[in-house]
């Protein structure tokens, strides 16, 4: 297993949180600031969790990215959309009964025609229309990840940055 | 590092040699004492350390090479640099040798040479001086540290005690049922904690829980649940009618699931509740995002059970829903139940491989709770990376 990291990224108010390798944290002070200022910030949109690459989330973690579902939830925000590839991952988040406070989808590549790949029950064409936008700005930010013109922060590094 | 204002002594028997190279150090910044021979400097330096001496080699009387060896004995630091007339290799190599920070050669033609030899011996000497400083402060931490963490490490053993005092004891029988349970904790103290009681002597409840993180704040919070959780069966009568026996696991867990919340210990907890009707063998369980899922085994086949649910301690209002399986009435079987820590030490890579890995194992292996951690080579972990329980519940015929 690769050791662990947590990146985040933020475009038109959309936060990208991408986990990769064996993630584990055990100093989690922090992340509850990170939390705070992400919500506080005036354009705030959503949260996408991107866990293609990761291989195994610890207990603390999970329970972090439930506590960003629920304070989004309390403000009125869409719950936050996990994209899972990973058939372990998948099946952990299920067994925690966190398809109820995420959106769990396989893939954030979006159709030319506009058709999501989405393993997701029916819903409004309103709130598609919101996800759509918020799978877009994924996207983007892992274009210009791989054009190096914006790389995803280590969270630490950000942490560090709101001190 | 500013060198000027430093004390510097000088000596050599040629008075005008002496006192154009003190007026030319004296210009540069540093405080100069001069000595014409190496029997007064001697006794001058002894009560004026200074930080750095010059000496001529040759002079009549104290020569500059027993100086030298005199300030050595009494100082085994002090830079000493020496001035010596062309010619005395010998006398130069035998400076070195006793640990002259460098020489000149008379007559010194640029005087500049002198000052950055003077400079450069005093920034090495103060380096040395730094460092054993830092190296006396760094010994003087790690004598400090290591005694903070034995003091952690009792404190530890102690937590330990006071925990273990509250885990049932263990191989017991209740109504043809027994129960029997391991705890191989990460640090000295355990985030995972199991419990049961047998109820209105029919009624076999437990459970097996992991509290997030681990060490001190885990431990406490498993031995406030089960003060909780005891609290819970005295005050309401549970599981000692059919219809509680059907419904209560989910009361217990929305129970704990508040109380946790409203204490505000900032953990959370996978949990497996289970009761067993030991008259009929239906259970009734409920799953708290616990994995592995417990399983059961008979006819030599280890299944898992099935069920989801969320952690306890996160959500305000969650529900969880109360499974029912009925365990073998005349054939023997065995329920074994694992908190995630199991996980990390088996061999596959990730999660679903994980899984067929365990039952695999299990299907094999329907010994003791000692013959099941032999098998998953538990027993043989110098320190498990994550807390390890086993709870292991079956019917057969006690030898």
């Amino acid at each position: 297993m690769k050791p662990g990291s947590i990146k985040v990224a933020q475009h038109e108010g959309v936060f990208v949180i991408k986990m990769e390798g064996d993630v584990r944290l055990t100093l989690c002070l922090s992340f509850d600031s990170f939390i705070e200022s992400m919500f506080g910030q005036s354009d705030f949109k959503s949260v996408v969790f991107d866990l293609t690459d990761a291989e195994a989330i610890d207990s603390t973690t999970l329970g972090l990215m439930a506590k960003i579902s629920i304070n989004g939830k309390a403000k009125q925000f869409e719950d936050p959309i996990v994209i899972s590839r990973n058939p372990s991952i998948t099946r952990l988040l299920v067994t925690m009964g966190f398809e109820d406070i995420f959106q769990i989808v396989r893939d954030a590549d979006i159709a030319l025609d506009g058709e999501l790949p989405l393993e997701i029950e029916q819903e409004d064409a309103d709130e598609n229309a919101v996800r759509d936008k918020v799978l877009e700005a994924h996207r983007t930010l892992m274009n210009l990840n791989e054009n190096n013109k914006i790389t995803f922060k280590e969270l630490v590094q950000s942490l560090e940055e709101q001190q | 590092m500013s060198q000027s204002g430093r004390r510097l002594l000088v000596i050599d028997d040629d008075t005008i040699v002496r006192q154009s190279i003190a007026a030319y150090l004296e210009d540069s910044g540093f405080l100069v004492h001069q000595e014409a021979d190496g029997h007064s400097a001697l006794t001058w330096l002894m009560d004026n350390p200074p930080c750095l001496v010059l000496t001529d080699l040759r002079m009549p009387g104290t020569d500059g090479l027993t100086l030298l060896k005199a300030i050595r004995e009494w100082d085994v630091e002090l830079p000493v640099i020496v001035i010596s007339g062309a010619g005395a290799v010998h006398d130069v190599a035998e400076a070195l040798r006793h640990g002259a920070s460098d020489y000149l050669v008379k007559p010194i033609v640029d005087m500049e040479v002198l000052v950055h030899s003077i400079r450069r011996a005093l920034e090495r000497h103060e380096l040395i001086i730094e460092n054993r400083q830092y190296r006396l402060e760094l010994e003087k931490a790690n004598k400090e540290l290591k005694e903070y963490i034995r003091v952690l490490e009792r404190d530890q053993l102690a937590g330990r005690r006071v925990q273990s005092k509250l885990l049932p004891p263990p191989a017991v029988s209740f109504g043809g049922i027994n129960v029997d349970y391991k705890i191989i904790p990460s640090l000295y103290l355990s985030g995972d904690f199991v419990d049961y009681g047998f109820l209105s002597n029919r009624y076999l409840a437990f459970y097996l829980t992991d509290v997030s993180g681990h060490g001190a704040a885990s431990a406490f919070v498993t031995v406030w649940l089960k003060q909780i959780v005891r609290r819970f069966f005295r005050e309401q009568e549970i599981f000692n009618t059919k219809d509680s026996f059907e419904r209560d696991t989910a009361s217990l867990l929305k129970l704990i699931n508040k109380e946790v919340i409203r204490s505000k210990v900032g953990a959370h907890m996978t949990c497996f509740v289970g009761v067993i009707d030991t008259h009929t063998h239906e259970m009734r369980y409920v799953v708290a995002g616990h994995l592995p899922l417990p399983l059961l085994i008979a006819n030599g086949r280890a299944e898992y059970l099935e069920g989801k649910g969320k952690p306890l301690g996160i959500f305000e209002d969650a529900e969880w829903e109360v499974q029912s399986i009925q365990l073998p009435l005349q054939q023997q079987f065995s329920l074994v139940v694992f908190s995630d820590g199991v996980l990390e030490v088996l061999p596959p890579d990730n999660l679903i491989e994980k899984e067929n890995y365990l039952r695999n194992i299990l299907s094999k292996q329907q010994g003791s709770i000692e013959d099941i951690c032999a098998a998953l080579q538990i027993n043989s972990l110098d320190a498990a990376p994550d807390d390890i329980a086993v709870l292991k519940i079956d019917n057969e015929m006690l030898k």
